[in-house]
């Protein structure tokens, strides 16, 4: 079940008893873009949850979390480009780290 | 596939490098992509000191657009200090690890996605699954 924002704000009441009694997961948009779910609180603490919750279970592990910023979350991208230094052979990361490993 | 993603597999999805189509593949074949915040300053060193040029900066922004940006509530960094005593990586890399590693113990089938070899070899040892290259 899906709902924006403003939607939500003014039946707050009406949406929790929903997902309460119907055990639903509510999807909260803003401008059509999912921004949070609103789930059962047992459903949120159940095994599996990681499966059909990934985000909600990595805050359960203590984790702090900045959503994307795409709408689409960005699945396809442009071909990467060539660097300012003209050459196709450098693994940039691994020269940063060998500069820096002590 | 969700997916944690290491400096290493991120800036070849900007530059032209020998790792860029398994990156570009990793990418697209990602439904939920993490990564550490400090990914960030990472790769924009790497896009500073290679001289990248106004595309590569949109480039870099779409990409960052498109991660969860993940770091630890509390104080986290004596707690990486343990973990590395016995890792024994260089520091940022142990962060990546230690990360992944947390995540991973929420989400078990989690990948970590590096180029890195060093880092690819002490993820393994630890039992986590690491993108085959």
């Amino acid at each position: 079940m899906k709902v924006n924002s403003a939607e939500l704000k003014t039946h707050l009441g009406k949406y929790l008893r929903a997902v309460e009694q119907d055990a639903a997961t509510l999807e909260v948009c803003v401008r059509e873009r999912t921004v949070a779910y609103l789930v059962p609180a047992q459903q949120g603490s159940r095994s599996g949850a990681a499966e059909d919750f990934p985000l909600l279970a990595l805050k359960q592990a203590g984790m702090k979390i900045r959503m994307p910023a795409a709408a689409s979350h960005g699945t396809s991208l442009p071909l990467p480009v060539l660097a300012g230094d003209g050459q196709v052979d450098v693994v940039s990361t691994d020269e940063m780290r060998k500069g820096r490993d002590w | 596939m969700k997916a944690f993603f290491d400096t290493s597999a991120i800036v070849p999805l900007i530059f032209q490098e020998p790792h860029s189509t398994k990156a570009t593949q990793a990418w697209c074949n990602s439904t939920l992509r993490l990564g550490w915040e400090w990914l960030r300053v990472e790769a924009e060193a790497a896009l500073v000191r290679r001289r990248g040029n106004p595309a590569a900066w949109n480039l870099w922004r779409r990409v960052e657009a498109g991660v969860h940006w993940i770091e630890p509530e509390g104080e986290w960094l004596d707690r990486l200090k343990t973990f590395n005593r016995g890792v024994g990586l260089r520091a940022a890399d142990a962060g990546h690890v230690y990360l992944m590693e947390g995540c991973a113990a929420a989400l078990p089938d989690l990948v970590l996605i590096t180029f890195d070899l060093e880092m690819a070899e002490a993820a393994k040892k630890r039992g986590i699954c690491v993108f085959e290259m």
